[in-house]
């Protein structure tokens, strides 16, 4: 979501009130009542199918239900206590049939990435306090001291091959051109 | 009890608020069985009802997950 991808301030005044489901009072109050529902809606072999296939698309269960919820809510079913009550309830009746059909499933309980990331992190300040354990030499490096500059034998065998500056020239002399 | 919905999720499938048989004790009078009004008045009702609801379901997945291995 960016910056600007969300309503613009007031924009809620725009529309007539109570215009949106969501703005009236929700249809049901009774979280039992809500949980039928739900399950009424799920019992069939549409729903079913469409649950199958998101699951099989990589959806996970957790965002599945989410979804289930909070367009009931946006329709003016119930209200978002009632899917904080019904959700865990929701989750498990999914899984249930997710089970039964034999499904390969990711529940999205356990974040795997955030995990992995943990990890990564906690062996990373692992290696960095062991590195910082196995330093040989810890003198202070004076930069200015040539004697303790390594050059490297390559780079000595190439200055010593460069040939000779040439004669020393006034600064009016013209450069000698050779014989015409 | 937990408003998060993982964490209230985890809770009721550790399934520790399923109440054991209580031992009655016949031979003494001094020790009475806790009354269960005390026990219900701890919980509140949407608590109770989330609990009573999951097991069902899980009841219910269990039928279901019988039914599909059972082999005629």
């Amino acid at each position: 979501m960016t910056q600007f991808d969300r309503p613009v301030p007031g924009s809620s005044l725009t529309t007539p009130p109570k215009a949106q489901a969501y703005e009236r009072p929700p249809e049901i109050t009774n979280p039992k009542e809500a949980l039928e529902r739900h399950l009424d809606n799920l019992d069939n072999r549409d729903a079913i199918e469409d649950i199958l296939f998101f699951t099989q698309s990589g959806m996970d269960v957790k965002s599945l239900n989410e979804g289930l919820l909070r367009s009931a809510v946006a329709t003016g079913l119930h209200s978002i206590d009632i899917s904080l009550i019904i959700a865990p309830l929701l989750h498990e009746y999914l899984v249930g049939r997710l089970d039964a059909l034999g499904a390969d499933y990711n529940e999205g309980i356990d974040n795997l990435k955030a995990k992995e990331a943990l990890r990564f992190n906690r062996n990373l300040s692992i290696a960095k306090r062991f590195t910082d354990n196995i330093k040989p030499n810890r003198e202070p490096i004076d930069e200015m001291d040539l004697e303790k500059t390594d050059t490297p034998t390559e780079l000595m065998e190439t200055v010593e091959e460069t040939p000779p500056p040439a004669k020393e020239m006034g600064l009016m002399q013209r450069p000698d051109r050779g014989v015409m | 009890m937990s408003l998060d919905y993982v964490k209230r999720l985890k809770e009721l499938r550790r399934l520790d608020y399923i109440e054991k048989p209580m031992e009655v004790n016949d031979k003494s009078l001094v020790k009475k069985p806790k009354d269960k009004k005390e026990k219900d008045a701890e919980k509140n009702p949407m608590q109770s009802f989330q609990e009573k609801a999951f097991l069902q379901i899980m009841l219910s997945n269990d039928r279901l997950k019988r039914g599909q291995d059972d082999t005629v």
